[in-house]
């Protein structure tokens, strides 16, 4: 399950990654992106909140999707769990910020940048039953039920919590 | 024997089960303390960002008409263009050599910035020494709804026929409001008008449901979806030696000056 959950994740991510790096070339390139509510993506675009201090959000979506990427492709560690759930927790928050300015602020919609933030809540859906039901401790008989790292298969080693005593 | 070995391997089989169930718990409350850990960091991640976010957008509005902050705006506005002949939605000497064409919108940020700074440079040098005229048109990006743009943009134009559009646009520019804030009213565009020195108000007033002016806003924008324009503002230049590909953004200077040598 763990598995066939990373590979989920990283075909969402890597689809993410691909609607960022389009915003990002859009905003740099100046030309309008594809969408089909008229114009509402060019003023959601080109609107004051589509910048944070002078970096354009496309460009921080990015970012963020390559970190998120680096985290499910590094070893599969409650570490690396970790990290992934706190990215998609920090891309959630802030697109769902972007998602209110849309709304209230500019009054336009964006499908790319909606498309992006339920990629981004699927990865955060993901992060978090990943690392909650992330692979638990195994108790070995032969120490007298003291778990150890050796006994384990090779990809939860890492994960164990080392016996107290 | 039998029932002794029994025994054992039932207490085993206890010590075994506690051990997991004791690891097990310590392992869900560790990630309890972690989960709530990102969480207390993600938040705050969020929190500065959003701050950054909502401090670096509001510089971009300025002060609203009417105050004691739009008396020095509008002096500065109308002594940049004292002097300079304008003609409809053009300022500068029709003799100009070099055209440079301005799609924006009058709600655009992005076209504040670059009407105060860039576009200021380029009226107070060229414009101001006949060898560039500029020429504003619509379209529309930051405003909410096309009704109120097609009003706003068809204000400026009404100034226009006095020869006056160029103080409005860029008193439009300098008292922005802010972004989707719905500050752009009647009332608005009125006191806009009463800032422009030697505007006849009530002639103003009387031309703003001009409807040739309105079709004009209307077919300009309709260019601009045409030409797939990138944004606000798109810049076109055009010399004797040709016209540029339209370029949106706040186009630097630099830019601008690199482009007036490409085509004259």
């Amino acid at each position: 399950v763990s598995r066939t959950l990373r590979r989920v994740m990283l075909v969402l991510a890597v689809g993410g990654l691909g609607v960022a790096s389009y915003l990002t070339y859009v905003h740099y390139s100046g030309t309008p992106p594809a969408c089909s509510f008229g114009q509402s993506c060019l003023k959601v675009q080109t609107s004051v909140w589509s910048k944070v201090a002078g970096v354009p959000v496309a460009l921080l979506g990015l970012i963020g999707y390559v970190a998120i990427l680096g985290t499910l492709l590094a070893p599969d560690r409650e570490e690396s769990r970790l990290a992934t759930l706190g990215l998609t927790l920090i891309g959630v928050g802030f697109s769902g910020y972007l998602t209110y300015r849309e709304l209230f602020s500019i009054h336009a919609i964006c499908e790319w940048c909606v498309s992006s933030a339920v990629i981004m809540t699927l990865l955060l859906i993901g992060a978090g039953s990943r690392y909650w039901l992330g692979p638990t401790v195994h108790v070995d008989p032969a120490r007298n039920g003291r778990a150890h790292r050796e006994d384990l298969p090779a990809e939860y080693r890492e994960d164990l919590v080392r016996p107290s005593a | 024997m039998a029932s002794r070995t029994k025994q054992k391997e039932q207490a085993r089989a206890r010590r075994l089960a506690e051990e997991r169930a004791r690891l097990e718990r310590e392992q869900r409350a560790r990630r309890l303390r972690m989960l709530a850990g990102v969480v207390v960091a993600a938040v705050a991640v969020i929190v500065v960002v959003i701050v950054i976010s909502v401090s670096g957008s509001s510089p971009t509005a300025g002060p609203a008409p009417g105050t004691a902050g739009a008396k020095h705006e509008a002096a500065t506005v109308n002594s940049l263009l004292a002097g300079i002949p304008q003609s409809g939605q053009t300022v500068g000497s029709p003799s100009a050599p070099v055209t440079i064409i301005e799609y924006g919108d009058l709600e655009c940020p992005i076209c504040r910035d670059f009407a105060l700074g860039s576009e200021t440079q380029l009226i107070s040098h060229d414009v101001r020494a006949g060898k560039v005229k500029l020429v504003y048109k619509s379209f529309e990006s930051a405003t909410p709804n096309p009704s109120t743009f097609t009003t706003q943009q068809a204000a400026a134009y009404a100034a226009g026929l006095q020869g006056k559009a160029w103080n409005y646009i860029l008193l439009f520019y300098h008292e922005q409001g802010t972004e989707g804030s719905g500050y752009v009213n009647a009332s608005y565009l009125g006191k806009l008008a009463r800032q422009i020195p030697g505007l006849n108000y009530s002639q103003w007033q009387s031309q703003l449901g001009n409807s040739s002016l309105i079709s004009r806003v209307r077919t300009e924008e309709q260019q601009g979806v045409t030409g797939s324009f990138g944004g606000t503002p798109t810049i076109i230049l055009q010399g004797p030696k040709g016209q540029t590909n339209p370029v949106s953004g706040s186009i630097p200077y630099s830019s601008l000056e690199a482009g007036i040598k490409e085509v004259s």
